[in-house]
This record gives C-alpha cells, structure tokens and sequence, in this order.
C-alpha cells in the first residue's frame, strides 16, 4: 500500500477517536470514590477510637504521608 | 524542524478537533521528514534503505493510534521524535541490529528534496492480506479507491458505523501486526 493511500484511510479515521488520558481517569475517579466510600463505610467503618485519635498528632502524619505520594 | 512546531501543532490541534483536511495536511507535512530521518538513520546503520518506506509507515500507524496522547499544550515536534524514535529501534531491532538513535538526529534533519526512487512498502501490504476480509475489503475501499465512508457502506451493504469500525479496528489490527513481526 502506497504511502499517500496509507495517509487516506488514517485521515478517513480522524472521527474516531481515543478520550484524552486525564478525561478517562477523571470519569474512573467519579465512579471509584463513591464506590470506595460505601464499601469503606459499609464493611469497615471509622474505628471505635476515632474521637481519642483525631486529637494525636502523629494521626495527621499518616495523611501528610499520603498526600505527598499522589502529589 | 523546530520552525515547523507551530504549524504542526496547529494542525494536530484542528484534526484532534475533528478537523481531517487539517489532519491529512499534517500527515502529508511530516511524512517528507520521517522519510528523511527514517533513511538516514537506515543508511547509518548499514542497513538498506529501500525498506524506509516500512517503517515511515509503521511510524506513522503508531501517531494515528496515539495521537490523542499528545498534549495540546506541549510542543508537537518532541512528542513525534519519541515514537519515531522508538519505532526506528523497534525495526532495526527486529532487523538484528542493537541500535541506539539520538533523539538529536530528528532536530537536525533537513528534509531533502523528495526522495525519487522510494521503493514501494511491502509489510503493510503483507499484513492487510492477513486482515479479517470486511477490514481488509474497507481498508481496500478508503486508502486505495479513495472512495467516501458514504459510497463504501453502500458498495459493501454495510452500515456506516460498521465502516468506520472496520476501518479503524483495521488499522488497529496492522498497527498489532507489524509490531509482532
């Protein structure tokens, strides 16, 4: 196949087209995080101890430390 | 190249918008340069440079099929390097060599006149042989006959949207294809 042939059928193809990266993982978030949510509060829920825990300092690092991941 | 970004990028940005004249225009503007680049770095590697038109055309299969991964803020130009970059290692690879392409070569390439005696692609050719016959026979229709989605849906009694399924999940197929050889 010629390359002027070639360059037809990828024009022709220009309807079709991928979502952009960031639009698909946005949507997967919106769908994921409700999904983790009820999972989270229908099988683990907070923890008994949470008000005592709130006021540890060492409570806050643990999201700190997590944050800097995704960051 | 770099005084061509501009250019390049708009049009890349007008085709990921829909627009396919502005796309084709930008496929025919950097095939020349692929070309170009794609036989130098053939010749430099020892190896024959009548099978350049192969992998311009694996080059190209790959920016298709990627092309909504180039970011419509950034530079064109680095975004194509890297996969003809890396399509030029992949076939010379599979040609037995161990190759390395400085991503340099691609800025400093001056497309040459157009090169006369191109020897015409054989492996795409090869592969569409292998395609699932309603892929092949829409390939066929489009690239070769230049004939419309409209006309080809009527000749072949598909629908319209089977036609541009079969299109693309024809070019998708060889994309795969040449990859495995």
């Amino acid at each position: 196949m010629d390359t002027d042939h070639l360059l037809q059928g990828l024009a022709t193809d220009n309807d079709h087209r991928e979502r952009p990266v960031g639009s698909v993982l946005a949507t997967a978030l919106m769908i994921a995080a409700p999904v983790s949510l009820v999972m989270f509060f229908t099988t683990l829920g907070f923890r008994k101890d949470i008000a005592t825990a709130l006021h540890d300092p060492f409570f806050d690092l643990k999201f700190l430390v997590t944050t800097t991941v995704v960051i | 190249m770099r005084e061509h970004d501009d250019e390049w990028a708009d049009l890349m940005r007008r085709g990921n918008a829909g627009d396919s004249g502005a796309y084709h225009r930008l496929l025919k503007a950097i095939t020349p340069f692929l070309r170009a680049v794609t036989r130098q770095r053939l010749a430099r590697a020892g190896q024959p440079v009548d099978q350049s038109e192969d992998v311009v055309q694996e080059i190209l299969l790959a920016v298709h099929l990627k092309r909504h991964t180039w970011d419509a803020d950034a530079p064109f130009s680095p975004w194509l390097f890297a996969i003809a970059r890396n399509k030029l290692v992949d076939a010379l690879r599979r040609r037995g060599r161990r190759i390395f392409v400085n991503i340099e070569d691609f800025t400093e390439t001056i497309v040459s006149e157009p090169v006369a005696e191109t020897v015409p692609a054989t492996d795409v050719t090869a592969h569409l042989q292998s395609l699932p016959r309603r892929q092949r026979d829409v390939l066929l229709s489009i690239a070769v006959e230049s004939i419309s989605i409209r006309a080809t849906a009527a000749k072949l009694a598909m629908s319209e949207g089977a036609v541009r399924v079969a299109l693309h999940r024809g070019l998708a197929n060889l994309a795969a294809r040449l990859q495995k050889e």
